[in-house]
């Protein structure tokens, strides 16, 4: 399963994304998001350490997620991404809008 | 015996004494070589002449030698007299030749000097010219302003985010068509629950007419009315179980549309990132180059100047050392009336004593007078005339520009 879901006792919610991070996984992903009450209460952590490529899409459904879990208020860490997948963050901008390690 | 020595050796003698006033009258001082040579010459001529002769004398009866020996001497001072007015005029002429030519060559290494100092700093200009062309201002804009290879770069950078930042944003609004889409699709899959419920009260309908219809035909005549009624609502309900199937068939074919359509808006919003990547690597690379090239360019234009610098100072020093030339000339000018007093004091030696007779210890003496005077009176004739030209030791005392 290139996504997988759960959420920890802190009402975290912990999504690992494994190989191609793209529009395939827009289903599951939107489904981890939609699965709490109420999205902007709740904290993310994205674990790309499993992902080795990531599109536009991504990135889309990240801005997406931010927007839902509540904007500039939003608590999102992106987490274990490989050079690539750090570039592009760099690249687009996104270390000024997540914590991305 | 004394008198005799003094006698047969007067010659030497005169000689030498006429060397120490050449001298001790400071002829030597601006021009020393040639002079000794001359004194040592004469003196070494005359001694060895006279001791051969001497020997003679010691062997012959020295009376009837006497003039002989005495019209020999006064030939050799003639002939001596010649050399040192030769090679007085020799000297004078070398002199000036030297003066000419020494002249000549400074007047052209002074112009060759100015000459590469004008040069050096043209070329100091066009090389900032040219740096300031490669490293700054590639053209200009159609506002005017300058724009450099710098300014293209991060101009292109920008570009390039403003790019990446439009399609981050395309394709977040595509993911929200998308979730728009799904909705749709939610809405439609609750149609479908609905058109279930619609088909199950036309089927129920259907059974109600058919069960009505067979109440009518028990009735027998009384019911064929009601048989009628039963069988346009079985007609109703069919109608009712054709519409629920084109409903359904409609919204399945919407779904499949919004299917399709989601298909496409995924894959806009799916766009591989990276050419951007490599793009922003290759704005990343040449930023950096053209920083590099700036540090070059701005070591290299300090080197160039240092060395323009070097050039300019260089050129100073050889312009200020071609003062050698003007103290050359007035030391050559210096030396040429000691040439002429040597000349005038010799001539009047050799003239005088060619007129003695050594025999007569007398007119010896008075000679010897009259020289002493000449000496005094040549001297004190030419001392105006001697001025030290240069006091300058080196090339390098005093900050001159001559010419």
């Amino acid at each position: 399963m290139p996504l997988n879901t759960n959420v920890d006792g802190n009402g975290t919610i912990n999504i690992d994304i494994s190989g191609r991070f793209d529009f395939n996984l827009y289903q599951d992903f939107r489904d981890a998001y939609k699965q709490v009450d109420n999205p902007a209460a709740a904290s993310y952590n994205i674990n790309m350490s499993g992902a080795d490529y990531m599109d536009s899409s991504a990135l889309g459904m990240l801005l997406l997620l931010r927007e839902r879990a509540g904007g500039d208020k939003a608590n999102i860490s992106i987490t274990g991404c490989n050079s690539e997948i750090k570039k592009i963050f760099s690249i687009s901008n996104f270390e000024r809008l997540f914590n991305i390690s | 015996m004394f008198r005799d020595l003094i006698k047969k050796m007067w010659v030497p003698l005169v000689v030498s004494l006429f060397a120490i006033v050449l001298h001790a009258s400071g002829i030597m001082a601006g021009y020393e070589i040639l002079p000794l040579v001359v004194t040592i010459g004469v003196w070494a001529g005359f001694t060895s002449r006279w001791a051969q002769t001497n020997v003679a004398d010691n062997e012959e009866d020295d009376s009837g030698e006497h003039v002989d020996m005495s019209a020999q001497v006064h030939q050799v001072f003639s002939e001596v007299k010649d050399v040192v007015i030769d090679d007085g005029e020799t000297i004078r002429k070398e002199l000036t030749r030297t003066k000419e030519v020494v002249h000549d060559a400074v007047g052209n290494l002074s112009n060759s000097f100015h000459g590469l100092s004008s040069m050096t700093e043209e070329l100091h200009g066009s090389m900032l010219a040219l740096i300031e062309k490669v490293s700054g201002e590639v053209g200009e804009d159609q506002s005017g302003k300058q724009i450099s290879i710098q300014d293209f770069i991060q101009e292109t950078s920008g570009v390039l985010e403003s790019f990446v930042n439009i399609m981050v944003d395309m394709s977040k609004q595509s993911i929200e068509a998308v979730e728009r889409m799904d909705e749709m699709g939610e809405q439609m899959d609750g149609i479908f629950a609905l058109l279930v419920d619609v088909k199950t009260i036309a089927d129920q309908t259907n059974l109600l007419a058919l069960n009505a219809a067979i109440e009518a035909a028990r009735a027998g005549e009384a019911g064929r009315g009601f048989a009628v009624v039963a069988d346009e609502v079985r007609k109703l309900s069919h109608h009712s179980t054709k519409f629920n199937e084109e409903i359904r068939a409609r919204i399945e074919g919407a779904k499949s549309a919004i299917e399709n359509a989601r298909g496409l808006i995924g894959a806009v919003a799916s766009k591989d990132l990276n050419i951007a990547i490599s793009a922003k690597g290759s704005v990343d690379i040449m930023l950096e180059g053209v920083r590099d090239m700036n540090e070059n360019i701005s070591t290299s234009l300090g080197q160039v100047s240092i060395v323009a610098d070097k050039i300019h100072e260089d050129v100073g020093v050889a312009v200020r050392a071609l003062q050698f030339e003007d103290i050359v000339r007035q030391t050559i000018d210096y030396t040429f009336p000691h040439i002429d007093r040597m000349e005038e004091l010799f001539t009047n030696c050799v003239d005088s004593l060619s007129n003695t007779d050594e025999a007569d210890p007398k007119q010896l003496t008075d000679r010897l007078q009259e020289l002493r005077g000449c000496v005094v009176t040549v001297r004190d004739k030419w001392e105006p005339l001697f001025h030290k030209p240069v006091e300058q030791a080196s090339m390098d005392e005093g900050d001159v520009e001559l010419f």
